[in-house]
């Protein structure tokens, strides 16, 4: 857990910090001084894609003047720590409630950003509230007033961690660099709280507490090896050890047939220089667990086969949760419940595991625009140009699958553990592939495949799912396709608008580069 | 007459004489909260009670700009609608005109307007809106996302965002009097006691309870005198002048005590009445309910 250290952002310290604070003591100073500041709560800001630096004004005061009132009025009685506690959280779940509503009754690019800045300022002084419960009450003139506060337990270091990644995973990080980094800072300090519990060195620790944090003192150093089925590879993407970048510039604007424009390739040892394959492993369950709060940190899961069957949903639930019930189990293939971290910026949520790997040059290359003989290709192009790539984890257990469909990017998908099966079809196979339209409610599916690759491919459901399904998508046979196994420690260059289909073979932690 | 309230009051818009408290509380039992000879209840907001007495126009609470705005000309806090989506509807004697957001209703810049005579009421909810002729007549419009809110077909010929007749509540027995909606539910009530309700109670993604036609409400065979849909919970009056409520009671809103979080099936909610007073009506807000009582006279 020693590679938090050095971590904090400097500009965060404040003349409030003094050298002899606890990581707990510095952890409150923070929330008061940063998330409470009534100041700060009026000059919060948010980007709106239509608006530049100058344009910007402050978005609370735009969910009304009620709110922007009680909102300071909390905020003022936490940095107190006077008033009604269970009142005052009480008042603060209210006021996420309401932007939660406002998430549904907007559709969702629409959603004014004041109310995502509500639901995480108000997240914010729960959080601190929280963090303070323990010295709530005592006189305010006691200048060791900090020192009299007790250990947070395992219970309110759950709460904490849940209502600010709720926060970050419903109204997205804040535009404030400042708030991120003193987010990011007081969940590392959080973090060694946690440690502090889980070893003992708190000196009012219970008994109770501490079998609470040691769940994992036994968790092995790897991921079970149980396998999935793997599809044999029938026409295998070439491989070429890391190009230059203008090599892979060429290899994306010089197409060898411009009817089909750039094609998929594996570029392997490209990702040697990751942490996240030597000092700092992402093949370590325990070394996930320890960048997570124990365990601690919420994600979004994905239950289910796969985004288009029924029965599919989406859940929020612990890291450890995720772990121990989809990822560790060393049982059959058939057992694994089907749960998924699918296509999430961890790395917005939890910014130490950036550090961990780097964007490949590749993404930084002069990309194509779509290819004329994707169906997709104006929609495409109509795509925002990118500052930088878009990065997104995928997380899961053996058997994961992500249905046929295209994405508006040039894509570098890196395997960083486990293997994955990947199937491809270039743009101008897309009559054969039968993509869905705009479904019920107004949803544009247009980017997804009807076709179940492993039904039609037999390796899914029984004979006669394979028969309806080939007498439904009588053309799909014609579709010429390439695939591999990416292993790990690979990279996958996935061109834009090309069809992808993929499924993990073994415990599996990719990251997807979106570029443009 | 007095007006009873239980519920969410964040800030003290259940509250309409005495000293404020500096955090107060929410209710959650009813209580008398206004004593005048006559009481009507001109509009509710999120922070704010408005009503009409003989004494003039109180407000309870911390007025929003949509009800400040609205305030300011005489008879048009019944005649516009907000919805959850900040889009606004407004009748005149003329038809409906319909607004995209609070800013363009501010700056009077219109987004449509649809003629039509003798409306009578208007009412919206999370996303929509519904509207009552005084011939009976009742039509929505709204986002197409939530089509089971509208309690009618959606098509390219009848688009949800579109004013478009409820059909099913057309052919009934008694014409409908009154509508109210709230969160993702709307309720309409006939001069022959009935109520019927669509939409769905609560999380707009939630599979159950989903009504997407008007459906009969059956309340051990009571008729019904009044109905009024909150955020997430719905209160009756039957003509035997007893309260049912229903749905979510995490702010107080049904008046049953604090120990009740989620109410599944109707419960009466009996108040402490003195002799000779009874209930004429009941009113929702977004997490809180009122009531008016009159002395038996």
């Amino acid at each position: 857990m020693s590679s938090d250290e050095g971590q904090t952002p400097c500009h965060v310290h404040s003349i409030f910090e003094t050298f002899d604070d606890s990581p707990q003591q510095e952890l409150i100073r923070m929330c008061l001084h940063q998330f409470c500041d009534v100041e700060r709560l009026k000059t919060v800001v948010t980007d709106q894609p239509d608006s530049t630096v100058d344009q910007m004004e402050a978005t609370l005061p735009r969910c009304g003047e009620a709110i922007a009132d009680l909102l300071s009025r909390l905020a003022k009685s936490i940095s107190d720590q006077v008033g009604d506690y269970e009142l005052g959280i009480h008042r603060l779940d209210d006021l996420i409630a309401l932007a939660t509503e406002k998430f549904y009754a907007f559709p969702f690019k629409d959603v004014p950003a004041c109310w995502r800045d509500l639901f995480r300022e108000a997240s914010l002084l729960k959080f601190s509230a929280l963090a303070v419960q323990g010295i709530w009450g005592i006189s305010k003139d006691s200048s060791r007033k900090l020192h009299k506060a007790p250990p947070l337990s395992g219970i309110t270091i759950d709460e904490m961690v849940k209502t600010i990644d709720m926060a970050l995973i419903m109204a997205g990080p804040p535009t404030s660099l400042d708030t991120r980094d003193t987010i990011s800072a007081v969940l590392q300090l959080l973090e060694k709280c946690n440690s502090n519990l889980a070893s003992g060195n708190d000196e009012q620790r219970s008994s109770k507490r501490r079998r609470l944090s040691i769940v994992f003192q036994n968790v092995s150093n790897g991921f079970p090896c149980s396998s999935a089925f793997a599809p044999p590879v029938s026409n295998p993407i070439s491989r070429t050890a890391a190009p230059t970048f203008d090599a892979f510039e060429k290899h994306m604007n010089k197409p060898k047939d411009s009817n089909i424009g750039p094609e998929p390739i594996i570029v392997s040892g490209a990702l040697e220089s990751w942490p996240a394959r030597a000092e700092r492993p992402w093949n370590s369950p325990k070394y996930l667990l320890s960048k997570t709060i124990g365990g601690r940190r919420l994600v979004p899961i994905e239950i289910g086969r796969s985004y288009v069957d029924d029965g599919w949903g989406q859940k929020v639930i612990p890291f450890k949760e995720f772990m121990n019930h989809y990822i560790l189990p060393e049982s059959e293939e058939s057992n694994f419940a089907s749960g998924y971290l699918a296509q999430h910026d961890l790395f917005a949520q939890i910014p130490s595991l950036r550090q961990d790997i780097a964007i490949p040059d590749y993404c930084y290359t002069s990309a194509p625009p779509p290819h004329f003989s994707s169906p997709l290709a104006k929609k495409h192009s109509e795509v925002t140009q990118l500052e930088e790539p878009i990065l997104n984890a995928w997380f899961g257990p053996p058997g994961t699958i992500s249905p046929l469909h295209t994405d508006p990017y040039h894509n570098i998908l890196a395997q960083v553990v486990g293997r994955k099966y990947v199937r491809l079809y270039a743009p101008s196979e897309s009559e054969r592939l039968y993509p869905r339209g705009t479904e019920d409610g107004g949803v544009d599916m247009s980017n997804t495949s009807a076709i179940d690759v492993g039904v039609l491919a037999g390796w899914d459901g029984t004979e006669l799912e394979r028969e309806k399904a080939q007498s439904r998508f009588p053309r799909f046979n014609e579709a010429e396709f390439v695939d591999c196994v990416l292993e790990e420690g690979e990279c996958l260059y996935i061109p834009v608008g090309w069809w992808h289909y993929v499924r993990s073979l073994s415990v599996s932690f990719s990251v997807s580069f979106w570029f443009n | 007459m007095e007006l009873w309230a239980s519920g969410f009051n964040a800030w003290s818009q259940l509250q309409f004489d005495g000293e404020l408290p500096a955090e107060p509380r929410d209710l959650d039992v009813f209580a008398c909260v206004l004593k005048n000879e006559h009481i009507e209840i001109l509009r509710t907001s999120l922070s704010a009670t408005v009503v009409q007495t003989n004494s003039g126009i109180i407000t309870a609470g911390f007025p929003d700009e949509f009800t400040k705005l609205c305030s300011k000309s005489n008879g048009r806090l019944f005649k516009v609608a907000l919805a959850g989506n900040d889009k606004v509807s407004e009748f005149a004697a003329k038809g409906v005109t319909q607004y995209d957001s609070l800013q363009d209703f501010a700056a009077k810049k219109k987004s449509s307007f649809r003629p039509l005579s003798c409306i009578a009421q208007i009412a919206s909810n999370q996303t929509g809106f519904t509207l009552l002729t005084s011939n009976g007549t009742v039509y929505t419009w709204g986002d197409g996302r939530y089509e089971a809110c509208l309690g009618r077909e959606v098509n390219d010929e009848r688009k949800a965002s579109d004013l478009c007749e409820v059909d099913e509540l057309r052919d009934l027995p008694d014409r409908v009097v009154k509508i109210s909606s709230g969160g993702y539910m709307t309720a309409a009530l006939t001069a022959g006691n009935d109520v019927y309700l669509w939409g769905r109670q609560g999380h707009p993604e939630l599979a159950e309870p989903l009504m997407a036609s008007p459906t009969p409400l059956d309340l051990d065979g009571h008729d019904c005198l009044d109905v009024a849909v909150g955020m997430n919970h719905l209160i009756v009056l039957t003509t035997e002048r007893r309260i049912f409520v229903v749905g979510s009671g995490r702010s107080g809103q049904l008046g049953l005590g604090s120990a009740i979080i989620e109410l599944k099936e109707w419960k009466e909610v009996v108040m402490p009445l003195k002799k000779g007073q009874h209930v004429v009506s009941v009113h929702a807000a977004y997490k809180n309910s009122f009531v008016r009582v009159k002395d038996g006279t």
